[in-house]
């Protein structure tokens, strides 16, 4: 096991916290919870990336940095007023 | 291990530790703005960190430019995000962006 692949395993650990802060709280917080595990589901993408060394399988990552930020900005604005 | 190895793994293991601080952060304050707080060193210290031990380790390949623009990507998109879900918070609280007509007479949010 390479250290790149503790590293993905250890950063999915770090998932954990954002799920719970996502079940609990009202509804901004759990909006949190899902962009910082955005943020960590990108970071675990890049490592696995290098752990599988295919150059290929970073776009995945770079896919999901810019459709997170897409996404938080759409629940962002939704719940500003309407949920 | 040679020095390009130990950078690596340093590199690595402080960006998994900034990224569980962060998570531990935001799970353990109370209130949405104290928990937006948090999200900053996961989304613009861990990024750059962890792209740098790619770009250690595979040198400016294909790999480590992807490596470094997702890094670029992340530092660059939670500002953003950051201050949107700020601003999505105060709208729900108080009705308004701007400072609100109590807060005018109080002297200042």
């Amino acid at each position: 096991m390479s250290e790149w692949t503790l590293a993905a395993l250890a950063l999915l650990a770090g998932l954990v916290p954002c799920g719970v802060v996502c079940l609990r709280g009202g509804p901004v917080d759990r909006l949190i919870g899902l962009e910082l595990a955005g943020t960590v589901d990108t970071l675990v993408l890049l490592v696995l990336a290098q752990a599988f060394d295919r150059a290929i399988y970073f776009d995945l990552a770079l896919a999901l940095a810019l459709l997170s930020f897409a996404g938080g900005l759409v629940f962002a604005r939704f719940l500003e007023r309407w949920i | 291990m040679s020095a390009a190895g130990l950078a690596v793994a340093v590199l690595l293991a402080l960006g998994v530790a900034v990224t569980w601080l962060s998570c531990l952060g935001v799970l353990l304050m109370r209130d949405p703005y104290d928990r937006l707080h948090y999200t900053a060193p996961a989304s613009a210290l861990a990024p750059v960190l962890i792209g740098a031990a790619v770009v250690v380790e595979e040198g400016l390949s294909a790999a480590g430019i992807k490596a470094a623009l997702i890094a670029l990507v992340l530092v660059g998109t939670n500002p953003v995000l950051g201050h949107a879900t700020a601003r999505a918070a105060r709208i729900r609280e108080h009705g308004q962006w701007t400072i609100t007509d109590a807060e005018r007479e109080e002297g200042g949010p």
